[in-house]
């Protein structure tokens, strides 16, 4: 990839990258460290990284990146706080919102597996090859996130 | 009875929980606990290892499951099909029969669509604002020429700087350099004076090799002739004749030092006293320190011009632009010659050897 390449890319997917890891992280600041972080590591291996992959390189290291982020923002207990927060400001019933904070409720595999599937429409396999995960293992993980999703816009009774 | 004990009993204990006692132990631990209620343990504090007690509901069994398209569509399974039908990995003839199992159970339908609306839209108005920190930039020295004299006279400082640091003992002028360098090599200068008796003698007693740089002056030419003796005879050509006196004051003086002394005293046109001395330097002159191979600390004799210029077409470009004179050599230490830089500014010159 060349650094022109690099930069288009900066264009194309910086965004997609953000609130991939602003969704996950529900803290602005530290979605935009993962960003850089990302981008960052991309721009390390750009020499070696093909274009026509970038994206899912991307993905593959903003993912990696936010796992690591939250085992340790968990050690340090603040990941509970950033949900409670979260949870306290929002008092709109709009679906997308409740999906939001729903997503809190699922585990950080879940999370990924589950956006990478609903804002960048990854298959199971490319998702696979994202979280390094057997794309039957990906499946089960996007079902059940979608089952603890269900119950909880269910029990708020907001789809007729 | 006897065996157990309270200090063993619950080792004992133990193995009757775990079904390990035999059927005589049984009856003695049994016995014991008879005659010790208060050893006796509850049973809601001693824990349960029964496998029965360890179950798995049945909603974490079904999610454990995998299900494939071609099972038939019942209660249990139906979840799996609505998600899989809003997931859109179903095949439109499966589709078809979740639709119409739905339709026959009202119930279903609302399940449905919440399976439908748990599918989160990425918000478009969130951007990464910072995008310009990402991007990446090659750095290009564009030069402009309205200001390539302050780059030249940069790279000049820059240039005297490094070859400044460079150099440990170095010579700023020609002054210092000289006195230095007499200091090292000459003897005189230090502690001997330095007489006119003392630079004649050493005069008469250089080697004959040592003419053949030496220049003849008037007053030479006048010592030559009155050294000759009768066989002399005349030479146009002034190299020749120069190397035949040469040859002869080396002749005479070998072999007849003190003679030749007197003669120049006694001899009124040609004595030393009427004549101006030639500015020797004992035996530091070019004539004695070649032979003996010594270094050449002379600085005006390093000469330049037949050392190469490694930047030569930098230097033609800056002196050019900014019409001034820059030049840049530097020579290598080799055997022969030693190592040396000249750098030429404009009016400044600098330039060094090193041996």
């Amino acid at each position: 990839m060349t650094q022109k390449e690099y930069n288009t890319a900066v264009d194309d997917f910086s965004d997609n990258i953000f609130r991939f890891a602003l969704k996950h992280l529900r803290n602005e600041m530290s979605a935009k460290d993962i960003v850089q972080e990302t981008f960052a590591k991309v721009w390390e291996k750009h020499e070696s990284v093909n274009y026509a992959k970038v994206k899912s390189y991307l993905f593959t290291t903003a993912y990696h990146a936010i796992v690591d982020w939250a085992k340790k923002e968990k050690r340090s207990g603040d990941i509970e706080q950033t949900e409670e927060r979260g949870a306290t400001q929002s008092m709109n019933f709009e679906v997308q919102e409740v999906l939001t904070e729903a997503l809190a409720k699922l585990s950080e595999i879940q999370k990924s597996v589950v956006l990478l599937r609903d804002y960048e429409g990854y298959n199971y396999a490319e998702i696979a090859e994202i979280t390094k995960l057997s794309e039957s293992q990906v499946k089960v993980y996007i079902f059940r996130a979608r089952k603890t999703l269900k119950e909880y816009i269910k029990r708020l009774d907001l789809v007729v | 009875m006897g065996k157990i004990s309270v200090f063993n009993y619950e080792a004992y204990y133990l193995d009757f929980l775990e079904g390990n006692l035999n059927g005589e132990d049984t009856a003695l631990f049994l016995e014991f606990l008879e005659a010790n209620p208060d050893l006796k343990m509850d049973n809601d504090v001693l824990p349960s290892y029964s496998e029965e007690s360890i179950i798995l509901d049945s909603e974490t069994k079904e999610k454990l499951k995998h299900h494939t398209e071609d099972e038939v569509i019942v209660s249990t399974n139906i979840e799996h099909f609505l998600i899989a039908q809003a997931e859109g990995i179903l095949s439109e003839e499966k589709t078809e029969e979740v639709d119409k199992y739905v339709a026959k159970n009202n119930g279903l339908t609302k399940e449905k669509a919440v399976f439908n609306a748990v599918y989160f839209k990425a918000d478009t108005s969130i951007v990464f604002a910072d995008k310009q920190s990402l991007r990446r930039r090659k750095i290009i020295f564009a030069p402009s020429w309205r200001l390539m004299p302050y780059y030249a006279a940069a790279a000049s400082v820059i240039l005297i700087l490094l070859v400044w640091y460079s150099n440990t003992d170095i010579e700023i002028t020609q002054k210092q350099y000289f006195t230095e360098d007499n200091k090292k090599t000459i003897p005189g200068n230090k502690e001997e004076p330095f007489s006119l008796e003392d630079n004649v003698a050493k005069n008469e007693t250089q080697v004959e090799g040592n003419r053949h740089d030496y220049i003849s002056t008037p007053l030479d030419e006048q010592l030559d002739n009155s050294l000759t003796i009768a066989n002399h005879s005349p030479i146009d050509d002034r190299d020749k004749k120069q190397n035949n006196n040469s040859s002869n004051v080396a002749e005479n003086t070998e072999k007849e030092p003190i003679k030749k002394r007197e003669y120049k005293k006694k001899s009124g046109v040609n004595s030393l006293e009427n004549f101006e001395l030639q500015p020797t330097v004992g035996e530091q002159t070019m004539a004695t320190i070649e032979p003996k191979n010594e270094q050449n600390n002379d600085y005006a004799s390093v000469h330049f011009g037949d050392v190469q210029n490694p930047i030569e077409q930098i230097t033609s470009f800056i002196a050019k632009k900014t019409k001034t004179t820059v030049d840049y050599r530097r020579q290598k230490k080799t055997k022969t010659k030693p190592s040396s830089i000249f750098v030429k500014i404009g009016k400044f010159e600098f330039s060094r050897k090193k041996h």
